[in-house]
């Protein structure tokens, strides 16, 4: 079975174990997020069946699929590949001489095209918006199964002028790929079509970040721990929207009758990702009375805080964005980790603050340039500026060879039993 | 005049440049005449710009010890080796006479390592440069932008502009120093070499540490007696070029060419790629020249244009009678290690052989890389055996 196969499978159980016996601890919407995630694996595995094009790129869905190919969400892939399939894919990973010690969401990727789990895109662009180690990724995977490969570099500040660059080289990347890829043709009015969507779900993801400024907040960890999803992910966008909306509906309605038999202890943030396998960690938290707030990563969560510009706005730039201009804003200029290290940092004490976090959970995976550089600086800004603590786990995201999870929750427990007695 | 002797010992001293030694000497005297030191911490930097400031460009070398105290604090250790050596030495009070440090987004990690020297708030001047990752007209022009921002910012740091006639003559300067490595490494083409591995790579990091008109001016006196000179080497094969990046220390090709190789050539970002290919000086926009020169160059697994760069390995590997290449992948430098399957994959398809050793940037694990580099060295022997 390949990967979508299995997702079907896994995704069609979920939605009967709802169905037939509800959990009311759990998010009903959950329903909803499921049969999201089932309509794109099985539009995806028709669409690899039918032969039609798919395209690989970071935070640039709307511009892919307006071109007229099946995005491919392969770091999301990744994520959700499992531990089995995960283990397979470094084993191929070490045989091949790819770097096994790169970020296990970005390189696994690699051998997913060959071990059969998800189909060689007809189209890739490798760019450092995300991240260097999924741009060369992207570049392996190019190089490897000689896929047209368009390269978009950004610049570390979002000016005008960088704003400029990014939008030529998405124009030059429209041509190459019409030129290349028999069938596609860029819409502009898809693109449109698509980011107002993606500007509809944005305004959900503000109202549910006011809501997390409640205390006590009603959202529980696993719900916490999801990155953030827009509508121009998914071959059917509309769904996204019905499910962020019965998302955000079922936290306002527990933030007014409360969540029973919760008590909120302390409050924090995770950063970057987590022991993706393994729960053990969230319900930890669950236990000891801890919200977590947010997962905050490099990319979309950001756009939870309304402050910073998306799709529409017209104050960063002091004039309107073409289309194009809009997915070089979004997509490219100003995503947290691909600035300086303070765009990011600057993030986490934003959320942080304004969401009344007792303490930090950062989270220092192995490989991640982007982050593992910065620990110490998250740390010693959060006690100059806020006077909290940051609890510093280690490991891998995905693979768990190697992770020790009682040691992992006895290092929670520790830091954590010292936050209480410093609240107490 | 000097005599055979005489002129071995200043090439030993113009290879012993950059040792621990005597690799600050240049930097202090330049001080002591009321001028500014600049560290350069990476290869895409155009040090023509730093220079044409009336400041000295000093490629900062980290530390080669294999222990660390201070940059733990601020680095996890599976981070690029090469800047924990660098953060090192600026935490250890080591480079405190720099006024300054220029780097770019070479990799994630590059901006990451800048980000705790502004934290920390060492050197007095940061900058960190943007540089694209192709080689097109868009990428040139880009760089150029990045380029006159060096250009303002340290004519600011300084307090007066730096003109465009002072930009044409540091660009000769390292034109100069360009053609005089060049001629060095023509000559590496004879068999045998007249200097091994560790000694080119002992002249080009001193290159990268001295006032460039003062080592001009020794490189090009020494020339005529390396012309005439003749190589010490245990083999006459296997010849190998070696590709590498960050790598600094001599010590590593010694070893290299202690297991019994001779090092005709490399790939190496403190080596060929230093200085391969010049600005052209009659283009109107200096600016964009320089652009144009430091993006088409020849660049590592960095710049995503694989195919180019593996290709002109191929080309230096024929031109250089290359029996096979040998690959030092510094770890978790990402960039050359997702490119590893693919650059070998390109040699083999090619028929050169090559094999990769993962190595930190200390000398370490000598005994195991020995005896690798001794293993493919009789494999070569044994090919070129069977091949006469």
């Amino acid at each position: 079975m390949n990967f979508f196969e299995r997702e079907i499978e896994r995704l069609k159980r979920r939605i009967k174990k709802i169905e037939e016996n509800p959990d009311s601890k759990k998010l009903s919407s959950n329903r909803l997020l499921y049969k999201l995630e089932l309509n794109r694996r099985q539009h995806q595995l028709d669409w690899w069946k039918a032969g039609k094009p798919f395209a690989c790129g970071s935070i640039v869905s709307p511009l892919l699929r307006a071109m007229g190919f099946e995005y491919l969400d392969a770091a999301m892939i990744a994520d959700r590949a499992g531990a089995e399939a995960m283990n397979k894919a470094f084993e191929f990973i070490r045989a091949e001489g790819y770097p096994e010690f790169a970020c296990d969401r970005t390189v696994s990727i690699i051998p997913f095209f060959s071990l059969g789990e998800i189909p060689i895109p007809s189209f890739i662009m490798a760019s450092n918006n995300s991240c260097d180690n999924l741009m060369y990724t992207y570049n392996s995977i190019a190089h490897r199964y000689n896929i047209p490969v368009f390269p978009v570099s950004i610049s570390f500040e979002a000016t005008e002028e960088t704003l400029q660059y990014v939008t030529a080289q998405l124009r030059e990347m429209i041509t190459y790929a019409e030129k290349t890829v028999p069938g596609i043709k860029y819409n502009e009015d898809k693109l449109l079509e698509l980011q107002g969507m993606d500007r509809i779900a944005f305004t959900y993801y503000h109202q549910i970040y006011e809501l997390k400024k409640r205390v006590p907040c009603p959202i529980n960890p696993r719900d916490a721990f999801r990155e953030v999803v827009l509508p121009s992910y998914f071959p059917h966008p509309e769904l996204c929207l019905e499910w962020l909306k019965g998302f955000l509906d079922e936290l306002r309605e527990r933030a007014e009758k409360g969540v029973e038999g919760r008590e909120e202890r302390l409050r924090t943030i995770w950063t970057v990702t987590g022991y993706n396998n393994d729960t053990a960690p969230f319900d930890y938290l669950e236990s000891k009375g801890v919200t977590l707030l947010m997962l905050l990563d490099g990319g979309p969560s950001r756009w939870h805080i309304a402050k910073y510009p998306v799709y529409g706005d017209e104050t960063e730039y002091g004039r309107k964005l073409s289309p194009i201009e809009e997915m070089a804003r979004v997509g490219f200029n100003c995503v947290a980790w691909s600035g300086l290290g303070d765009r990011w940092v600057d993030d986490i004490i934003f959320m942080a603050k304004e969401l009344s976090c007792d303490f930090l959970i950062n989270f220092i995976q192995s490989g991640c340039v982007q982050t593992i550089g910065l620990a110490k600086l998250i740390e010693e800004t959060a006690e100059r500026k806020l006077g909290i603590p940051t609890l510093q786990l280690e490991g891998r995201g995905l693979l768990m060879a190697g992770y020790d999870r009682k040691r992992v929750l006895e290092k929670m427990d520790d830091f954590i039993e010292r936050c209480l007695r410093k609240k107490a | 005049m000097l005599n055979q002797v005489e002129m071995e010992e200043k090439l030993k001293n113009l290879i012993q440049g950059n040792s621990e030694l005597n690799r600050t000497k240049w930097a202090l005297a330049w001080k002591d005449r009321g001028k500014k030191v600049i560290g350069v911490a990476c290869p895409y930097v155009p040090e023509e710009v730093i220079y044409a400031a009336d400041m000295l460009p000093w490629r900062v070398t980290g530390s080669w010890q294999g222990s660390m105290r201070f940059a733990p604090i601020y680095r996890p250790v599976s981070t690029n080796l090469y800047y924990n050596g660098v953060l090192e030495n600026f935490l250890g009070g080591k480079l405190d006479f720099l006024d300054g440090l220029v780097i770019t987004n070479r990799y994630d990690d590059s901006r990451r390592f800048y980000d705790v020297l502004a934290h920390i708030g060492k050197p007095p001047f940061l900058h960190i440069m943007y540089f694209p990752h192709q080689d097109n007209e868009l990428s040139y022009q880009a760089l150029g932008k990045s380029i006159t921002n060096l250009k303002v910012q340290l004519g600011e740091f300084r307090g007066e502009e730096i003109s465009e006639d002072s930009l044409h003559h540091a660009v000769e300067i390292y034109n100069k120093m360009r053609s005089l490595l060049m001629k060095v490494y023509e000559l590496r083409r004879k068999e045998p070499p007249p200097l091994s591995g560790a000694e080119v790579l002992g002249i080009t990091t001193a290159a990268m540490v001295m006032p460039k008109d003062e080592f001009n001016k020794e490189l090009e006196a020494l020339l005529p007696y390396v012309e005439g000179r003749e190589g010490s080497f245990k083999n006459l094969r296997p010849r190998l070029l070696v590709s590498a990046d960050q790598i600094d220390n001599p010590a590593y090709l010694q070893l290299i060419e202690d297991a019994g190789t001779i090092i005709a050539m490399d790939d190496m970002d403190t080596g060929s790629r230093y200085f391969w290919d010049y600005v052209n000086p009659n283009m109107n926009d200096i600016i964009y020249a320089l652009a144009k020169r430091y993006i088409i160059g020849p660049r590592d697994a960095r710049m995503l244009n694989w195919d180019q760069q593996v290709d002109r390995v191929i080309e230096w590997a024929k031109l250089y009678k290359i029996d096979g290449i040998l690959e030092l992948v510094l770890l978790y430098y990402f960039p050359r290690e997702f490119r590893v399957p693919f650059f070998k994959d390109k040699l083999r398809k090619s028929g050169i052989p090559s094999t990769s050793i993962q190595v930190e940037y200390h000398l370490s694990n000598v005994g195991q890389m020995l005896t690798r580099i001794g293993a493919f060295a009789e494999i070569l022997q044994n090919k070129s055996r069977h091949q006469d």
